[in-house]
């Protein structure tokens, strides 16, 4: 079959040929290689989680000390209030935004390479928007309160500020939350239903609860597709209204840098730009970690993924630059002032290297079709793309804070302290350690979808019909 | 159920299908299972149920979407467009409650409506023998012959349908008023170009009207209450800062009886003609805290927010006015202060006077040695909140010239060494 599909790319060789080819794989060995990792152990991930279980103790150590000591603990002091706790949520929302959005957005087109990406993407937003969540709540200080943020009755009549930003996180975050959650569970049950009478011992007793009692009959399989057909939909605006929301957290405020309309927009591509980059990290380490997953996640994810990867970030850039425009032609004064101290005062190392490996390195790198379909430059690009955007939201919400004292003119410096670095590193052991052990219980490449291209694609080639990548033929 | 027959690829199966009903076998008794969706679903044709839902549901997400996605371009576009590249605009609270609720309820009843309509083909159990060829990657058909009858009936729960049917509208509904209300939740921001002439800050005034009576209801004996209106035309023509606060403070400061409420009111204009005077002014112009304290003299084409925002923090910085001390200064400034301070501060600024005594934050010893001699109190610091007043303590912009200002500032700094 393949060899026909081979023939058939040849023949049109002079057209761009934007077939997608699944590997040739049967069914039964597509549930193999999905289900490859699922149940077993190896010393290296078990010295992974290891390590990260050590990295969330120690920041839950840090965390408690600075509950009973106070937050003087942490680098914060006036009038810098928001460091890096702040700045590391923004960093996982932003990550967690991979999530829903890339999988929603390549269901409802259809690719037909969607399959090994989609769930990859949800479940790195299942695991990065609780550490996002837990962050405005670590930084609320009086950690003990934080149900005053709940709207129940009381005697003192108390009531939620709903003017107040920590509020619209709390909605925002939950919403999404549930959403990208229950969309991950739903596409999950048929692979759950499928696999659970392989399963042994605990794990068939698990997959038998969460599958409810998946049959893989042809009326279920119809209910399962509408589902995920209108939680694309559903998903969308809520993508976009949670990042936007926490932007206002900062534009909603008068310090220089942060009092900016653009915000909503450039928080929000900021925020696919780098969950894309995390999709392809993680993508990689699957390739290199299991040998099976090397048939499956093929040069044309790299591909596609980097077109994608490529338009958001020219998107990021002239956001990016947008928001000193208007500064720049009104010489508003704590604008410039803001701008001047990024680029040429204590943030200036910190700010170019944002420029060149956000903007100038990934522009040149992804335009080349060569550089996208190699693994190993995606995956440093990758890594660097992170990076960067971690530092983009250092030098959009510091420096205006050090500048900003308008009283006495005086400006300080902020650099986060030991307790609060235990506590960003403690949440990247989360991350890390929560997907290490969601590949050992569950299968993180979707079986079912990547065995419905497969059969799709040997239909089609049966029917000689030709399609390309943002297309389908259902 | 029993497996009739395996297939390894899956048109074989849907084949099979066909032939299976073309023989004339139950239907109903055929079931075809498969480890991914099948190109075309052989769905016996009683299964699918006459029903329009799916289109009402579709309908309903479209607009659902639709009404999402313009809210969040407004959003996203609103502040540029709207406020003239201020940024803030208080967001239509409400609506983003709204929207939110809306979203977390289309995506729970998308969940709930997946769990409920395939329930009749889901059984909690532990995993059969049936299931197990699908487990390896087979489509199967496995046929039912004595269970047809409990089938039929399971599937002929309808009422279960219009349950959803209700969720999903009130979803919708919710969204509709998530959406529907934000234009009449959303302050608009007034902004005042150089040359133009002042607009009233109408949302604020249409809101003192309507909380007023409420609000008065809760510190006014009922019998009184008819001289609400008359005490928010005098107290507050449409000024949103020092409006409805001040004058209720005031009134649960006087704590009125039935008896003596009309005379507190009248000894309550008399002490305070220049509040009155100024509120009435102040009713008349923009209280966005335009630069107008600074315009005095100036050219007002001439002023930009930028240089408003320059010379408000040049102003702050001022140590000592333009206005130099001196025994006449401070002459002038004390009959000024007397006139329109005293009764809130204090004769000489240490103790509160008549009315300061009523307001709900006391009006500081501005006259003590301790605090506003301090250095970071400049002289500049004085004027700006003279001029555009804080809290309970009205603006004297509209009231007092620049100079007079100066000589109440200089007459403050009298009283200030006195103490000392
Ligand atoms: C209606 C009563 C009232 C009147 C009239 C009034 N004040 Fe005040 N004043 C207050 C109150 C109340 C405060 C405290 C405001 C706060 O801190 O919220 C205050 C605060 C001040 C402050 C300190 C501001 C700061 O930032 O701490 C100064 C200075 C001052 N008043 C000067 C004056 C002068 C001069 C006048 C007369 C031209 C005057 N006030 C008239 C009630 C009044």
């Amino acid at each position: 079959m393949t060899e026909a599909v081979g023939g058939h790319q040849k023949a049109h060789s002079h057209h761009i040929n934007y077939n997608f080819v699944a590997p040739d794989m049967s069914v039964p060995e597509i549930f193999d290689a999905c289900f490859e990792p699922v149940g077993k152990q190896g010393w290296k991930s078990n010295i992974v989680i290891a390590v990260c279980l050590g990295l969330i103790g120690w920041a839950f150590f840090k965390w408690l000390e600075q509950n009973f000591v106070g937050f003087g603990k942490t680098g914060l002091h006036i009038p810098i209030f928001w460091g890096y706790y702040i700045i590391t949520f923004v960093f996982w929302i932003g990550v967690a935004h991979a999530g829903a959005l890339i999988s929603a957005l390549l269901r409802l087109c259809g690719a037909e390479w969607k399959g090994v990406v989609t769930r990859v993407a949800e479940v790195i937003t299942l695991f990065t928007l609780p550490a996002a969540g837990s962050f405005p709540l670590i930084h609320l200080g009086r950690f003990e309160v934080f149900y005053y943020m709940l709207p129940y009755p009381n005697s003192r009549l108390l009531w939620p500020n709903f003017k107040s930003m920590l509020m619209w996180d709390v909605f925002a975050i939950s919403t999404y939350l549930t959403g990208s959650v229950l969309f991950l569970y739903v596409t999950m049950i048929p692979d759950l239903g499928i696999a659970r009478p392989r399963m042994k011992g605990w794990m068939r007793t698990l997959y038998t609860l969460l599958s409810w009692g998946w049959r893989g009959t042809a009326e279920e399989w119809k209910r399962v597709k509408e589902a995920a057909a209108l939680y694309s939909v559903v998903i969308l605006p809520v993508v976009i209204s949670v990042h936007t929301i926490v932007s206002w957290d900062f534009a909603m405020e008068v310090v220089p840098g942060w009092h900016s309309e653009v915000f909503g927009p450039l928080f929000f591509v900021g925020a696919l730009y780098s969950g894309v980059a995390a999709v392809m990290t993680m993508l990689t380490i699957l390739y290199w970690t299991y040998k099976p997953y090397q048939k499956l996640i093929t040069s044309v994810h790299y591909d596609m993924l980097g077109r994608v990867w490529l338009v958001l970030g020219l998107a990021w850039a002239y956001l990016f630059f947008n928001d000193f425009l208007p500064a720049y032609y009104t010489h508003e004064p704590e604008k410039m002032d803001y701008m001047w101290y990024n680029a040429f005062g204590a943030y200036a190392p910190a700010w170019w290297f944002l420029i060149v490996g956000n903007f100038v390195m990934p522009l040149f790198c992804l335009s080349s079709k060569a550089f996208r379909r190699s693994r190993l430059p995606m995956f440093m690009l990758s890594i660097v793309v992170n990076i960067c955007m971690f530092i983009e939201r250092v030098v959009i919400f510091i420096p205006g804070q050090e500048i900003y004292n308008h009283l006495n003119g005086a400006t300080t410096h902020y650099s986060p302290s030991l307790t609060e670095l235990s506590i960003v590193v403690g949440s990247f052991g989360w991350v890390i350690g929560g997907l290490c052990v969601f590949c050992r219980i569950f299968p993180i490449l979707p079986f079912w979808e990547v065995a419905e291209t497969r059969v799709r694609q040997i239909e089609r080639e049966v029917a000689g019909v030709k399609i390309n990548y943002f297309q389908s033929g259902e | 159920m029993r497996v009739a027959a395996e297939f390894e690829h899956c048109e074989d199966a849907l084949a099979a299908h066909r032939l299976l009903i073309d023989e004339n076998l139950d239907p109903e008794d055929i079931e075809i299972r498969s480890p991914y969706p099948l190109p075309e679903a052989p769905i016996p044709p009683h299964r699918e149920r006459s029903f329009h839902m799916r289109t009402v549901v579709r309908v309903m997400w479209g607009t659902a979407i639709i009404l999402g996605f313009s809210f969040i371009a407004y959003t996203q576009l609103d502040w540029s467009l709207q406020s003239d590249g201020h940024p803030i605009v208080s967001v239509p609270i409400n609506a983003l409650l709204m929207y939110e609720m809306g979203m977390i309820t289309a995506i729970l009843t998308t969940t709930f409506m997946f769990l409920w309509e395939t329930r009749h083909f889901r059984q909690l159990v532990p995993a059969l023998e049936e299931d197990l060829p699908v487990a390896h990657g087979s489509v199967v058909i496995v046929v039912d012959g004595n269970s047809a009858d409990r089938a039929r009936d399971l599937l002929q729960g309808r009422g279960a349908r219009s349950v959803v049917t209700y969720l999903l509208i009130a979803c919708l509904g919710l969204l509709c008023t998530g959406c529907g209300t934000w234009p009449y939740n959303m302050r608009s921001q007034v902004v005042n170009k150089p040359g133009e002439t002042l607009k009233p800050y109408t949302n604020s005034n249409a809101e003192i009207g309507e909380i007023a009576p409420a609000d008065l209801s809760l510190v006014m004996p009922a019998g009184d209450q008819a001289l609400a209106p008359a005490i928010f035309q005098n107290l507050t023509p449409g000024d949103p800062r020092n409006t409805m606060t001040d004058a209720l403070i005031a009134l649960r400061g006087l704590n009125p009886t039935a008896a003596d409420y009309a005379q507190k009111l009248s000894d309550f204009r008399t002490q305070m003609p220049a509040w009155l005077q100024i509120k009435a002014l102040a009713s008349s112009s923009s209280t966005m805290g335009k630069p107008e304290f600074l315009t005095a003299g100036k050219d007002p084409e001439d002023v930009t927010d930028r240089r408003y925002r320059v010379e408000l923090n040049e102003l702050m910085g001022t140590r000592t006015g333009p206005v130099a001390r001196s025994a006449e200064s401070g002459e002038r400034g004390k009959v000024l202060y007397q006139n329109n301070c005293a009764f809130c501060h204090g004769g000489n600024g240490t103790s509160p006077g008549p009315v300061g005594e009523l307001t709900q934050i006391p009006p500081p010893a501005i006259g003590s040695g301790q605090v506003y001699s301090q250095p970071q109190f400049t002289d500049g610091y004085l004027y700006f909140y003279i001029a555009v007043g804080k809290n309970a303590m009205p603006p004297f912009v509209t009231k007092l010239t620049p100079s007079e200002i100066w000589d109440i500032v200089n007459h403050l700094r009298d009283l200030q060494s006195a103490a000392r």
